[in-house]
């Protein structure tokens, strides 16, 4: 089953620049293929999202990255929700992240675990799939 | 004889005789050239006297795993006794065996055989086949195999976008593997995504 969430405070805009900054990037020049090692935070906006590793997938045919690939911890900050899974990949021009690897998402005091979660940026909104739970914090003063 | 066949007879004769006489100026009255001004300035004739410099050497070579690295500068001095030689505008073009290329350009730099170690000074560029253009002050290459280090911090542009790293290595992990550019001590990178063709 899935579950439709709001995610992020504002729609994000996918053409705003893309910040990385890690501790190392290793590029192979036979293959071009290039790898951000270590502490990795990516901005863009009013998203932030830090990994171990950041791949990047590079589309020569339209000679721009077509997606970015975290792996190892990553944590997804937008406005006031964080998402945390163990995989994500972020592909730009779509501002779609779609996160594996038993996701937590809090928002404010609610909790929603799941296998995976699609978030789009531009609209806002996340989707949760597989065995999601959710964990309602009730104020019961 | 008529009038005609005596002024052929005549012309016959000094036509010839003018022809000799402005063939002859041709050599006789040339402008004279004057052999003291040489193309070289009096300091650096001096200059030369005083040590030995070979212009635009270069040498090349194949590394064991088949990378072929080519050196050249514009001049160079060969170093007083256990310094390296001195080069000015030393570039060295390295070409993979996969046919990767990359280029090393700088103003000056030092190559010292012994050490089998050459130094890039002043304005340092690295360009790549790859599409990295990366610059840095400073860069000790190898000159027996590719692997190159810089020792201060870069700044460059790529197909990752505009970046800055606190320092650079240029070499494959094993030999044999392809070479890797690894920009380490922390490194910023910012890209520019193109509008979406929407």
């Amino acid at each position: 089953q899935g579950a439709n969430v709001a995610f992020g405070a504002i729609k994000a805009d996918p053409t705003l620049p893309v910040e990385v900054t890690a501790d190392s990037l290793d590029v192979d020049q036979q293959s071009g293929r290039a790898e951000y090692i270590g502490n990795v935070v990516v901005g863009q906006g009013e998203m932030r999202m830090s990994a171990d590793r950041l791949l990047v997938i590079f589309s020569d045919a339209v000679n721009a990255i077509e997606r970015l690939e975290a792996t190892g911890d990553v944590i997804l900050v937008s406005g006031p929700d964080a998402a945390e899974a163990q995989r994500a990949e972020y592909t730009i021009d779509s501002g779609v992240i779609v996160m594996t690897g038993d996701v937590l998402l809090t928002q404010g005091q609610n909790a929603l675990t799941s296998d995976s979660m699609t978030v789009n940026l531009t609209t806002g909104t996340a989707q949760m799939a597989g065995r999601v739970k959710t964990i309602l914090i009730t104020d019961d003063e | 004889m008529d009038l005609y066949s005596r002024c052929v007879a005549l012309f016959k004769v000094l036509l010839p005789l003018a022809a000799l006489a402005i063939l002859a100026t041709l050599f006789l009255l040339s402008r004279g050239v004057d052999f003291t001004a040489t193309p070289f300035a009096q300091k650096d004739l001096a200059e030369r006297m005083r040590d030995q410099q070979i212009t635009a050497p270069y040498f090349s070579g194949v590394t064991p795993e088949g990378d072929e690295i080519m050196f050249k500068a514009g001049v160079v001095r060969p170093g007083s006794k256990g310094a390296p030689a001195e080069a000015d505008d030393l570039s060295a073009k390295i070409t993979l065996v996969d046919g990767a290329k990359i280029t090393l350009k700088s103003q000056k730099g030092s190559i010292d055989m012994r050490q089998d170690l050459a130094h890039f000074k002043g304005d340092v560029r690295i360009t790549t086949s790859t599409g990295y253009v990366v610059t840095t002050d400073q860069l000790d290459t190898a000159l027996s195999g590719v692997a190159a280090r810089t020792p201060g911090p870069v700044a460059g542009t790529g197909p990752l976008g505009d970046f800055t790293a606190g320092g650079m290595t240029l070499k494959s992990e094993t030999p044999g593997a392809s070479v890797h550019m690894h920009f380490n001590r922390g490194v910023r990178m910012i890209y520019h995504p193109q509008k979406p063709k929407d």
